[in-house]
Parts: C-alpha cells; sequence; structure tokens
C-alpha cells in the first residue's frame, strides 16, 4: 500500500495542501479528484519528486520512504505522466520514451534495436497512431499524451500518476487507454488518475479522493456514490444542472450589441465559441483551469490568433495581429499574473498609469514626464488610489495597489471593451471588493467588460452574465435566476440538464 | 526604511564615477607629477568625448532590454573610414558625408536590430557578427587602407582648444548629448523603450509595438554610432582601419559603470557622462604608469568582467 499522511505544503502564503491524506492498494485505480487550486496537482508534483513538502509522512507497504527528487521517486517504482507534455521535439518517439534507461547491449552502449522494438510494442498495446521513429512535432496533440502515457508506463512502475491525460484524447483512445489501465491494474499496478472529466472517473476508478482547498475532504467508493456527491465534495455546494448554452438567450436588440463572436476556434483549446456581448455589460468566463477561456480571451487581445470564426466589434469586422492592434480598436486588457505581464516595477506609478496612452500616437512625439506625472496624478485623485509619491516606484506598493494602479491604467485609457485575465489573483478581500467597484463603475460608464476568473464568488458578484467553459467550448451561460454557485459548480464540471 | 544622505550620495552612481575618476587623476598626477597640465586635461576631454558618441547609442540598446550592442565600435570604424573616402578634404562635402554615416550608421544598427527583435536571434551573436562583417567591409571600401582625410576646417573646429583645455570636440559631443538626452526623455519614444526594457511581456500587452521598438534601438544607436565615426575621423584627420574598434568594449563598462542597469529599462544619462570619463581617465593613468597595450587591454577587459558579474542582476520584486 502507497499512503500519504498529513501532507503540509505552502508555497509562499499560499497554502496547497493541508493535512492531506491519500492512498492506494495494490492493484487499485483511484481518483484524485478537486476543483481549481484544491491542491491536487502538488499531491502528484510531491509523488513525482518534482516538489517538496514541508512536513507529513509518505508510507510505501508500511516503510517510511523519503521522495526528494524525480531520481528518488523512479528509485520507488512512481511514474508521473503529466498535462503539460515533455517530449522533446528533437528526438524520435522511441528515444522520447526510453530517455534516462535505455536499454543497454555490448560495452553499455545503447541498443538501438531492443529499445526500438520495447516502444513499438507498447505502441501497439496502446494503438497509437505513430511509429517509434516518428518526431513529436509532426504528431498530434491526442497521439503526444498517448506517448506521454506509455513514457510512463517503460518504467514499470508499482505506482502510475496521470495528470489530466484524457484532456486531449479522442473518445475511442480513451476506451482504448482504459482497457491497458484496467489490464495494468489487474498485473499489480497502482493506478491514480487526475480528471475533471467525472464520468470517465466512474468507468475507470473504483475509488475517489476529493481534495478541497487543500484538504482531502472525502474518500468515496465510486459505487455507491453519484455525480452530485462528488461534485459536492469538490465544491461544499450540491450541484443543480441547468440547460445547455444556445445563442437564442441573446436578449436586447441588435443595436445594442457591441462584441459579437462566431465560432472562433484557437489552436486546440478553443472549438468553437460564439457570444453577443453588450455595451455596459459585464460578463465573466468561468470554468475549470485550462478549459479554453483563458485563451479565448487573449485571442480577442490579438495574443493569439484564430483559427477560423469571426469577431465583430460595433458592428465592424475585427482583425488583430497583435496586442498593439487591439489597442487601437479600443480594447484594453489586464491580466491578473502582475509581475510578468502588467507591471513595470522599477518604473515609476505614473508612468505605470500613462503606458496604455503611451502607446498611441508617432514614436517623435513629445511627452514630458511631468506631463505623464500630472495626467496619472489625476487618476491616482479620482479614483482613491492610495500611493506615497506620483515618481515611486511601483514596486513600492502592496499587490493589491499595484493592481489598482494597473486599472487605473486601462480607465485613464478608457477603451470600449475591457479584458480581464483572473485579475484579483493574490489580491487581499478589502482591495478586491474595490477593484471590483472600478469594474461596475467602469461599465456603468459604458464600457463592455469581459473578465476571466478561477474565483466563483467573484464571478457571481460581478458579473451580469457568466459564460461557462468547459473543454475549449462555451458548456452553458448564466444569467438573472441562474446565477447560483450550484449552476455554476455543476456547469464547471460539465454536467447538464440530461445527465442530471 | 529612511536613507542617510552619505547612503544616498554612495548609490548614486554618476556621481561615484566622477569621484573615482578624480581620484585617479590625483593618484596619477602623485606617480607622474609632470603628466600635471592643461594638456593632459585637454585630451582626457577629446578622448571622452569621442567615446561618449558610441556610448549614447550604446545605452539606448542596453536600456531597450537584453541588449547589447558589440559592433559599436566596428560601426564607428567603418563610417569613419567612409567619411575620409568619400570628403577627400573638401568641406562642402562635410553635410553630405555626415548623411551619409548617418544613414550607414541606421542601415547596420537596423540590421542588428531585425536579427535581435523579429529573428530572436541573441544580440550577443548578432552583433558580433555584425561586427565581423563591418570588420572586413572597411577592408573593403578602402582596400586596406583609407585614403584621403577630412576637411582641414572640421578638424580645426575638432581640435581647437579654447582657454587651452577645451578641445573643439567637447562642444559637439555636449550638443549632440544634449539632444539625445532630450529624445530619450521627452519623446514617446524615450518612454516607451524603457518601458519594453523593464518588462518586455507587460509592455506588448500594454500596446506598445515592443518588437519594433527594441529593432530601432539598434537602428538609433548606429545612427548616433555614425556620427561618433565622422567626428572621430575629423579629429584624427587620416584614418586607418579598425582604428575605433576597442571602442566597443569601453563603451559598455563606461555606461555599465555609470549606472545603467545591464539588464534594461533604466538608463542614467549623467552616468553616461561620468562612466565615460572613468574609463579615459583609466586608460590614461594605465598609459602614465607605463603598462603595456597588452597589459591594459587585459586589465580594462578584466574589469569589464567584473562588472558585468556585479550588474547583471534585475533588483529583486515585491510579490
Amino acid at each position: 500500500m502507497l499512503e500519504l499522511r498529513n501532507i503540509n505544503k505552502a508555497y509562499g502564503e499560499v497554502v496547497a495542501l493541508k493535512d492531506a491524506n491519500f492512498s492506494i492498494e495494490r492493484g487499485e485505480i483511484v481518483a484524485l479528484l478537486g476543483a481549481n487550486g484544491s491542491g491536487k496537482s502538488t499531491m502528484v508534483k510531491i509523488l513525482g519528486g518534482s516538489v517538496k513538502s514541508d512536513s507529513g509522512t509518505i508510507l510505501i507497504d508500511g516503510r517510511e520512504v523519503k521522495i526528494s527528487s524525480s531520481g528518488a521517486s523512479r528509485a520507488l517504482k512512481i511514474a508521473v505522466a503529466y498535462q503539460e507534455l515533455s517530449l522533446l521535439s528533437r528526438m524520435t518517439v522511441w528515444e522520447n520514451v526510453m530517455l534516462g534507461h535505455y536499454i543497454r547491449g555490448k560495452f553499455g552502449l545503447v541498443d538501438q534495436d531492443a529499445n526500438r522494438e520495447y516502444v513499438k510494442a507498447l505502441i501497439a498495446q496502446f494503438k497509437i497512431d505513430c511509429g517509434p521513429e516518428d518526431y513529436p512535432q509532426d504528431l498530434s496533440p491526442s497521439t503526444l499524451s498517448l506517448i506521454e502515457i506509455i513514457k510512463a508506463v517503460s518504467w514499470k512502475p508499482d505506482v502510475l500518476l496521470l495528470d489530466e491525460v484524457t484532456a486531449t484524447l479522442h473518445h475511442n483512445e480513451v476506451e482504448t487507454l482504459f482497457e491497458n489501465l484496467r489490464r495494468l491494474a489487474k498485473e499489480g499496478m497502482r493506478i491514480v488518475t487526475v480528471t475533471h472529466r467525472l464520468e470517465e472517473v466512474f468507468r475507470i476508478a473504483s475509488r475517489a479522493v476529493i481534495l478541497r482547498n487543500g484538504v482531502s475532504v472525502a474518500d468515496v467508493d465510486l459505487k455507491k456514490t453519484d455525480v452530485d456527491t462528488l461534485v459536492y465534495h469538490m465544491t461544499g455546494k450540491m450541484p443543480e444542472a441547468v440547460e445547455r448554452h444556445s445563442d437564442a438567450d441573446d436578449t436586447g436588440n441588435a443595436g445594442d450589441i457591441v462584441l459579437n463572436v462566431e465560432n472562433v476556434q484557437v489552436g486546440n483549446s478553443v472549438k468553437g465559441v460564439s457570444m453577443k456581448i453588450r455595451k455596459g455589460e459585464i460578463v465573466g468566463l468561468g470554468g475549470l483551469e485550462g478549459q479554453g477561456q483563458s485563451v479565448f480571451l487573449r485571442s480577442l487581445y490579438g495574443v493569439h490568433p484564430l483559427r477560423s470564426g469571426s469577431v465583430q466589434l460595433g458592428g465592424k469586422p475585427l482583425s488583430l495581429n497583435s496586442p498593439a492592434d487591439a489597442v487601437k480598436a479600443g480594447i484594453g486588457f489586464i491580466s491578473g499574473d502582475r509581475n510578468r505581464e502588467s507591471v513595470f516595477s522599477q518604473r515609476s506609478i505614473g508612468e505605470n498609469i500613462f503606458c496604455a496612452k503611451l502607446s498611441e500616437g508617432s514614436a517623435f512625439s513629445f511627452v514630458t514626464s511631468k506631463k505623464i506625472n500630472h495626467e496619472a496624478m489625476g487618476i491616482v485623485e479620482s479614483h482613491g488610489i492610495k500611493i506615497g509619491k506620483i515618481t515611486d516606484p511601483i514596486s513600492s506598493l502592496s499587490g493589491g495597489n499595484q493592481q489598482k494602479v494597473v486599472f487605473g491604467r486601462w480607465i485613464y485609457e478608457s477603451p470600449n471593451v475591457l479584458l480581464l485575465d483572473d485579475p484579483t489573483k493574490g489580491v487581499d478581500v478589502a482591495a478586491r471588493a474595490e477593484l471590483h467597484d472600478f469594474l461596475r463603475q467602469a461599465a456603468e460608464n459604458g464600457m463592455t467588460i469581459i473578465m476571466v476568473s478561477s474565483d466563483n464568488v467573484e464571478l457571481l458578484d460581478v458579473s451580469d452574465r457568466i459564460f461557462v467553459f468547459y473543454e475549449g467550448q462555451i458548456h452553458a451561460t448564466l444569467t438573472g435566476e441562474d446565477r447560483t454557485e450550484e449552476k455554476l459548480v455543476s456547469a464547471m464540471m460539465g454536467m447538464s440538464a440530461k445527465e442530471a | 526604511m529612511k536613507r542617510t544622505r552619505v547612503q544616498k550620495l554612495l548609490n548614486n552612481t554618476a556621481l561615484m564615477a566622477l569621484a573615482l575618476s578624480i581620484l585617479l587623476f590625483v593618484i596619477m598626477v602623485c606617480f607622474r607629477p609632470t603628466a600635471f597640465n592643461l594638456n593632459t586635461i585637454a585630451s582626457i576631454l577629446s578622448f571622452s568625448s569621442m567615446l561618449l558618441f558610441v556610448c549614447a547609442g550604446q545605452m539606448i540598446v542596453i536600456t531597450s532590454g537584453d541588449g547589447i550592442d558589440l559592433a559599436a565600435g566596428a560601426i564607428m570604424s567603418t563610417t569613419a573610414c567612409i567619411t575620409v573616402e568619400f570628403m577627400r578634404g573638401e568641406n562642402a562635402r562635410l553635410i553630405p558625408a555626415l548623411l551619409i554615416c548617418m544613414v550607414v550608421g541606421f542601415g547596420f544598427g537596423l540590421f542588428s536590430g531585425l536579427g535581435v527583435a523579429y529573428l530572436r536571434i541573441p544580440a550577443l551573436i548578432m552583433t558580433m557578427c555584425m561586427s565581423n562583417v563591418l570588420g572586413k567591409l572597411q577592408l573593403v571600401i578602402s582596400n586596406g587602407a583609407p585614403r584621403g582625410t577630412v576637411s582641414d576646417q572640421l578638424t580645426a573646429a575638432l581640435t581647437t582648444r579654447y582657454l587651452g583645455f577645451i578641445p573643439g570636440i567637447l562642444l559637439f559631443a555636449a550638443v549632440f548629448y544634449a539632444i539625445v538626452v532630450l529624445f530619450m526623455k521627452c519623446t514617446r519614444f524615450g518612454h516607451r523603450l524603457h518601458l519594453v526594457g523593464t518588462n518586455f511581456e507587460a509592455s506588448r500587452l500594454s500596446g506598445i509595438r515592443a518588437r519594433r521598438m527594441r529593432m530601432f534601438a539598434y537602428a538609433i544607436a548606429g545612427m548616433l554610432t555614425g556620427i561618433g565615426g565622422l567626428i572621430g575621423a575629423g579629429y584624427y584627420r587620416q584614418m586607418q582601419v579598425a582604428t575605433f574598434d576597442n571602442y566597443t568594449m569601453q563603451s559598455i563598462s563606461a555606461v555599465v559603470i555609470g549606472g545603467t542597469l545591464l539588464a534594461g529599462g533604466s538608463a542614467n544619462y549623467a552616468g553616461t557622462i561620468t562612466g565615460t570619463l572613468l574609463l579615459i581617465v583609466l586608460s590614461q593613468f594605465l598609459s602614465a604608469i607605463n603598462t603595456s597595450v597588452a597589459m591594459r587591454d587585459i586589465i580594462m577587459g578584466g574589469m569589464l568582467i567584473l562588472l558585468l558579474i556585479a550588474y547583471n542582476r534585475k533588483p529583486s520584486v515585491r510579490q
């Protein structure tokens, strides 16, 4: 038996796991479930050796072990197939799969034929559509996911961890994968699967361990439970099914429509999204992490190119090659990833507010620091942002105040449409409420706001309408009375009225 | 935390570089009292002025973020060769020569910038290749040894000494540098460049065409260095190939000593002046104490390595 007892892990002040427990018997398939930020990925990483726990014990067959590195994890016969693909594009499939444990021949040299045969057998077993000599760059995402799995299986582990591996797989591929997993379990392998597809959980796993906010809240026998109960444990709310999304629910006359999105596809993650958004509306985009909502939002800002579909802004077709084009067209963007994507840390508060305005106009036109600071001061005063001096670097402010400055940047620029990607991530409650007021005020003044958020309370609090993304599509639209946490949660899990 | 006045002074890199220059000068005079004369001061000011033309461009490239221009010296040498080849001593060709140097310098810079910003070749490699190409180009342009001179009037204007120690070239450098600072401080270009250098991704997401900005940073630096080529040729009157090649390393050292952040996003205008002065005083000092040319290069090179180690960090960010 593999057992994790009272595992704690914090990243700075963010607690990822709190006294979390988990166990799995030989030959068992267990699902590890949880909503956004519940700590399931952290748990997988602790077992894989890429993250160290702060405290707690790990036992294998009653013997305590330490997993201090991914090498140590391998030595304990644990293998992980990660959701982020780890394949090297310039190595062949067989080299990728066998990397780190090549079969050796004479004089310790790599026995290419033996390796190739071994991988070929695995490919055949898992019915993967590729040859051992192919290169990852030529293969489809679902094939790569499967290779990622056989890479883990090739180590012949005692414990196999699968982190969201079915996300990109097609229906028949999932079927084949499950047959193989059942076979491997029968041979004695312990298999832990992390997934957001709840219906799959019932088909493959016998037991589910559920994490909520880093705490292992339930350990349930899947034969004696239903989807609603799982969702309840994951979110603390009983799910309430909603009708599936349809375009017909867009009321109001066409003249109000500011943004008309038709059947937009982006890369492999957004698969046909349509929406009509009215002037002054606050629209929330919800969903589990990585369901395409963030990619969709960024594609409206020219960060990702559209693969197909069209976007109309104010009745005119919108074609963007870069964020600069988007700003020109009257679109703004605020990222919650402050340090990387929105704040110029050593630059003054004034410049941080003025920078969007700065992007307009000829490069040779004059603008003095005095003017920048004067204009920025106007925004600071009218919105009550607490700062020291306008010339202080923005890094002198707390995270919440930094984000207020970033909001100020776009309120000063005043685009017609403002896009926000999880804008209050890591911001304290008080500052968060103020930021929400900023948004409501801006919307009242006619700005149209589209916000992705990983925080359900925020979505319900601020938005007039919520589009819930599931696997790259809008799974449900919540308006008016429908905007309840129960319904939001059920839609996020991909449940619909028919199933429930 | 409140800083005391002393700490503030110590943190002012521009002033520190100036103080160090004066200190080095005093030590030099102690070693060789005969060096203390107007002539020495005038030559320090002349060489500093000449180097400043390259440093201005280097400062702009470094400010653009993850940037360094290893072709700066070669651009100056090349444009200097072009100047003497083109002017042939005729003063009427001064303005055309200046325009040619600016355009050619801009073009070389643009090419480096294109490689760095759009083809994403590391700046170090792209500009190094550029430097090698230009090194050979000088030979092609001049058939091995440039003939011709600049006009006597230009040389006279640059080498005349006012009050015995203020060289004419200093006045040219002062006007030139004032325009550069004005451009950097008061135009959208200057402000945008600082933002791009501070946080490339954030500047892009604020609507700034960050790649284009980065490319033009190299082009404008090339243009400024081109002007420096003309001035340098004017000062020496005649030219040899590769005369200014060692200005590449000196300009990087001077700019970084002056307090411009090597990671980008923060230019120190006063510091670039005093950093340039310090570099020149140092090299004068080394020659005053009779160090061989090779030894001087070793010391200057070693110093640059130390500087890169000491300054090559971004200030920590509050999470």
